[in-house]
């Protein structure tokens, strides 16, 4: 076990390493330079100079890679060339912010899709069914961004029960945490229903019914267990999803997260920014899908890893 | 002449099961129905839209929806109901493309991954994890960063984004195959790769590529409504539906329904997408077969 | 160098009507203009009687403290709080209140002093000497004094330096001296007797020499001055904490609320709806949408303050078919301006009547193109293109509605533009092509003269000296008359004929049709109807240390 842990952590070693290659050589391919972005439009041409020398542009790709994976070794990203800060240090203030907000999102999937999962295989082919499952596609196709342009418009312009932007306490956190948590939430909602649909069926299950369990027992202590499997496989994705779905979202709450910071150091041609947010990203990927394989021996004995 | 006259049989009847479970499928004839209005309001846009997409009146800007302008106007006077209608021709041609610039480049990998396994296998996986190891939107922001604004662009930058996707289906739906009885009956009888590859193997992962495609093409074209949204999407003044909502951000409050209208236009194209998608899936799906 | 030479030739009149040179440099270092001395001696030559000396513009004195905490939103997050190492307007409007220079420029834009009690300019203008205040003391309880203000300035002129302000005060200053405890001796590297307005700028703050070099590169996320208000704490991509400074030098400044709390909110319609919705007590610069929106909302106030910016769509004078005036004429005939004002900025501005706008010293009513599409048609006939032509417009995002407006526009007359929207690094990346080079046809642009006088208004823009990569006329213009004008705007001494020349160089750009001239816009901010004290300036610079609540 632990051995397995050891073995899929070493993996990250290649991933990481192939990760950096790619956004090093994609970043530098990127019309516009990251001296002049820093410098803005009033800098002189040798101004600009100074400060791509200074910051060893001048010098060939892998030299620059060499040098920054030297560092990177130590644990030292080097600093942003906007803000001059570590990028550690910019990224360590911002990820517990979308940490937040990934989670709660997460929180929101799980519960809802849960609920509207279970309710729609209970009452399989019911009116409840329909209408779940109605709601879960609305899910699935709304736009994130749209979403939250609506809530915003309505819960925080016409009601005031939300403020509009920014971080802090858990009010600050619901409207975001919707707008990225709705579609996880549906499409959990539809891999949970399918999946207790196929479990009601099995044998052990007709069993347990024909022993004369209650239905809530029937469904909670036996077909929810079995059934957990393929749900938790999509959340372990879905998680790689409000990710990427956080980049959006962030800017449309004005949200201080990774994914914002991202898009504008992109913008902004600020390399050890976005190497550092993409590595990052990267790692949790890996954890996550590690965390998911050892939920999967969790809710089913019958696999072990060695 | 026999095998062949009964393998067409036998291929007929399969799609035509298919489509005979497709049709009772309400669900799913609701996505068709609607899937085939959008196509057609697209083809047919010049006909139908009641005015010039942008033809720009400042007689008229930023008004509400009314008889004139069913769906309102912009900040430039602009008839939202016709951009939105020509705007089925954008948003469809690049999830359309898109999409196929996935399944293609996905549907290869994932075939020769599958097929000849080992070393070949391994690394293409292992890219894969890399390449997933990122968020697609950002790769697809950073695709836009490189080649610049454009609707090819914006393709091309679905196509690298869904690819892996396909991927990973088709060459877990390889692995399965090529243990079947009839792929080693032709390796035994001399067929070469390509010949199985081609003649075998990729006729019979036919449907979950269609499937596949049917739900990813909603996810494309929500991709490139993304794309729009971030400023990164299409050339203005073109209508693309996720350029608009941008556009239409700054005036939310102003004129909500300058951003509300396009919106609501994705949102009923991916549910057609998805309806008809979910209904192929079960149509195809040799489990649900009675 | 060039606004030396303006100072000079002034000088040199001003010494032939028997006035005293040290008289002269020394208005000069209270930031009097060389218009304001012309002006002067003028009076002096007529009247023959000594002038009045010139008022030092009042810093606005601080409300009555109210304990409760301001909240402020700016449309971006500061980059970087180290006063010395950032071009951001965000940024500058936090650094006014944590660091103070020795002379500063109050909300009207005028010079004031804060850190110095007074100065001197030697006669060569070269040295300036200030005085300075006593018993000020940093945030981080260090004294402010001479060798506090040597030890900033050493740290910015370092050759080593990559701060981003180093360029701007390399250009001119050689270095600066302690002469005594509180008194310090700036020299300049040439006659230079616009140092003091060069110091009054937001990037003339004092950082505390010792907090500065503890910190390293990361003075910008620790920022310490003299200010009226404290760095607390940065949130990064959330909030920045200021807090009322107890010790503050000058009781009649001081802040008068106990804590600023601010925030970048990138979303344009979130901005507006802070203030709506009580997040923040300030918000700008807000977008025309947001502050129109805002008006209809009670207790709540929109600031407008016009702009010293002007929009256009410069046109490549050296491709064809713009190297045709009767080409140019005709787009400018094409469109319709107050349309593009509505698009871009629902009407919050003025359509340029002059290459530079009114607020500009030397401005003068040129008089737009009037949207006559019958004489831009002609005119295209005469130039042989009465079938119009393709073309593109480059742009970056923020000038994506003014790009589609010309569009749409220019359609009416068969010119068929394309809007090439580019990210806007990208974009720099193009415009800064030299002339063979650049692939630039029509590009929306914009400039804002942060001196609001007319030759930095028309010089970067309309002279072959600045075409890229040196400087922005991306339009490649180049004109004889409008370059000699422009040079004798800097060499004649009478205002009357300096403002002359420039009218004359207005005109001429004007009637070259040299670029596509659009509007421009109004700054806007909006306010709780219950405080004060915050503005957006015509600079685009937010103005908030006197920020204070009404009972």
């Amino acid at each position: 076990m632990t051995k397995y842990v050891i073995r899929r952590l070493a993996m990250l070693v290649p991933i990481l390493l192939g990760v950096s290659i790619l956004i090093f050589t994609v970043m530098r391919l990127i019309p516009g330079d990251p001296a002049r972005q820093a410098l803005g439009p009033e800098a002189t041409g040798e101004q600009v100079e100074a400060l791509r020398k200074a910051w060893r542009l001048d010098e060939p790709i892998w030299v620059q890679y060499w040098a920054w994976l030297q560092r990177a070794i130590t644990g030292d990203l080097g600093r942003s060339t906007v803000s001059r800060v570590p990028v550690v240090e910019e990224l360590a203030t911002r990820f517990p912010a979308t940490l937040q907000l990934t989670v709660a999102a997460m929180v929101i999937a799980i519960v809802l899709g849960l609920a509207f999962g279970v309710a729609g295989a209970v009452w399989h082919n019911s009116a409840i069914d329909r209408v779940t499952m109605v709601i879960a596609l609305l899910g699935i196709c709304t736009p994130s961004f749209w979403l939250g342009l609506l809530l915003l418009l309505g819960f925080s312009v016409k009601l005031h029960w939300f403020p509009a932007a920014g971080a802090g306490g858990i009010e600050h956190l619901v409207l975001p945490a919707v707008t990225l948590g709705v579609g996880a939430a549906a499409i959990v909602a539809r891999v949970t229903r399918s999946s207790m649909i196929d479990v009601l069926g099995d044998d052990y299950v007709r069993t347990a019914r024909a022993k004369g369990l209650r239905q809530q027992t029937v469904v909670t202590r036996h077909a929810m267990r079995n059934a957990m499997i393929p749900v938790l496989t999509i959340l372990g994705l879905e998680f790689g999803g409000l990710l990427a779905g956080s980049v959006v979202t962030e800017s449309v709450f004005a949200y201080p997260g990774i994914g914002q910071l991202l898009i504008r150091s992109i913008g902004n041609r600020d390399f050890p920014i976005v190497q550092g947010a993409l590595l990052l990203f990267s790692v949790q990927f890996v954890i996550i899908n590690l965390v998911v394989d050892l939920l999967y021996a969790k809710a089913d004995p019958r696999i072990q890893y060695s | 002449m026999s095998t062949t006259l009964r393998k067409a049989e036998r291929e007929r009847s399969l799609w035509g099961d298919a489509w005979r479970r497709l049709r009772r499928n309400l669900f799913a004839m609701i996505g068709l129905v609607g899937l085939v209005l959008i196509v057609l309001v697209a083809i047919f846009a010049p006909r139908i839209a009641p005015y010039d997409p942008n033809l720009q009146d400042y007689m008229v800007a930023m008004k509400g929806p009314s008889r004139d302008h069913w769906l309102g106007t912009d900040n430039f006077g602009r008839d939202i109901l016709s951009r939105i209608i020509y705007g089925a021709r954008i948003s469809l041609r690049l999830g359309l493309f898109g999409t196929i610039i996935g399944a293609s480049i996905g549907s290869l990998l994932g075939a020769v991954a599958g097929y000849f396994g080992g070393w070949i296998d391994t690394l293409i996986m292992r890219l894969l994890d890399i390449q997933m190891a990122f968020p697609g939107i950002l790769l697809a922001v950073i695709v836009i960063a490189v080649m610049g604004i454009s609707d090819v662009n914006v393709i091309i930058a679905i196509g690298v984004f869904s690819f892996p996707t396909f991927a990973r289906v088709i060459r877990g739906s390889f692995l399965v195959l090529r243990e079947q009885d009839y792929v080693s009956a032709a390796k035994s009888i001399g067929a070469g790769s390509r010949r199985i590859l081609f003649r075998h193997l990729l006729p019979n992962s036919l449907s979950p590529i269609l499937v596949l495609s049917t739900l990813r093409l909603g996810t494309a074209i929500l991709t490139a409504a993304s794309l729009g949204f971030l400023g990164l999407g299409v050339r203005p003044p073109n209508p693309e539906w996720g350029t608009m909502l941008s556009e239409g951000r700054n005036y939310m409050q102003l004129a909500p329904h300058i951003a509300i209208f396009p919106g609501l236009a994705i949102l009923l194209t991916v549910v057609a997408l998805n309806l008809l998608g979910d209904g192929l899936r079960d149509a195809l799906d040799p489990r649900t077969r009675k | 160098m060039n606004r030396t030479q303006h100072f000079e030739t002034v000088l040199r009149d001003w010494e032939a009507a028997g006035l005293s040179r040290r008289t002269f440099l020394r208005y000069v270092a209270m930031g009097t203009s060389a218009v304001a001395l012309n002006g002067m001696l003028v009076s002096h030559i007529s009247a023959q009687t000594p002038v009045a000396e010139p008022e030092v513009a009042e810093f606005p004195a601080s409300a009555p403290f109210v304990d409760k905490e301001f909240k402020i939103s700016l449309q971006t997050e500061p980059d970087n709080l180290d006063v010395h190492d950032t071009t951001s307007n965000a940024s500058a409007s936090v650094d006014k209140c944590i660091y103070e220079g020795l002379v500063t420029l109050n909300q009207e834009m005028r010079i004031t002093t804060l850190l110095a009690k007074s100065w001197e300019v030697s006669d060569d203008a070269k040295e300036f000497t200030f005085f300075l205040q006593e018993g000020v003391t940093f945030h981080d309880g260090e004294a402010f004094n001479a060798a506090a203000v040597v030890a900033a300035f050493d740290r910015v002129l370092n050759p080593e330096s990559t701060l981003r302000r180093a360029g701007y005060f390399g250009a001119v200053l050689d270095h600066v001296e302690e002469v005594d405890e509180y008194t310090v001796k700036f020299v300049a590297k040439f006659p230079f007797a616009a140092m003091v307005a060069t110091l009054a700028h937001p990037a003339g703050g004092i950082p505390s020499p010792k907090a500065a070099e503890a910190a390293g590169a990361d003075f910008g996320i620790q920022p310490v001055g003299t200010g009226p208000f404290k760095f607390i704490s940065w949130v990064r991509g959330d909030l920045i904490t200021l807090e009322k400074n107890e010790n503050y030098w000058n009781p009649d400044l001081a802040a008068a609320v106990p804590k600023l709390l601010i925030r970048g909110v990138s979303e344009p319609s979130a901005l507006g709806i802070a203030v709506q919705s009580g997040d923040a007590a300030f918000a700008g610069p807000l977008e025309a949408a947001s502050a129109q929106q805002l008006r209809q909302v009670d207790g709540v106030e929109v600031t407008s303050v016009p702009g010293l910016t002007v929009y256009w769509a410069t046109m490549n004078n050296t491709k064809e078919p713009f190297t045709d005036v009767r080409v140019r004429q005709a787009l400018n005939y094409a469109v319709d301006k107050n349309a593009v004002l509505m698009a871009g900025s629902l009407g919050e501005g003025y359509v340029a009547d002059s290459p530079i706008a009114r607020d500009t010293w030397g401005y003068t009513e040129v008089g737009a193109y009037e949207p006559d599409l019958d004489k831009a048609k002609s005119l295209l006939a005469e130039a042989g293109l009465a079938d119009g032509f393709s073309t593109q417009i480059f742009c970056s995002a923020v000038h994506r509605d003014r790009a589609v407006a010309v569009q749409g526009q220019l359609s009416q007359i068969g010119v068929n533009a394309e809007v090439m929207q580019m990210e806007s690094a990208a974009l720099t990346e193009e415009t800064s092509k030299p002339q063979e080079e650049s692939n630039l046809q029509m590009l929306i642009s914009q400039w804002s003269p942060s001196t609001g006088d007319a030759d930095w208004a028309l010089r970067p823009i309309y002279t072959k000296a600045q075409w890229p990569p040196a400087g922005n006329t991306t339009s490649f213009f180049t004109d004889e008359e409008v370059e000699s004008a422009i040079q004798q705007g800097l060499e004649i001494s009478d205002p009357v004929a300096r403002a002359e020349a420039y009218a004359t160089a207005q005109k001429r750009i004007m009637e070259l049709a040299v670029n596509l001239f659009l509007y421009v816009p109004d700054y806007l901010g909006a306010i709780v109807s219950n405080a004060g004290g915050c503005l957006t300036q015509a600079d685009g610079v937010t103005f908030f240390r006197t920020a204070y609540w009404r009972e």
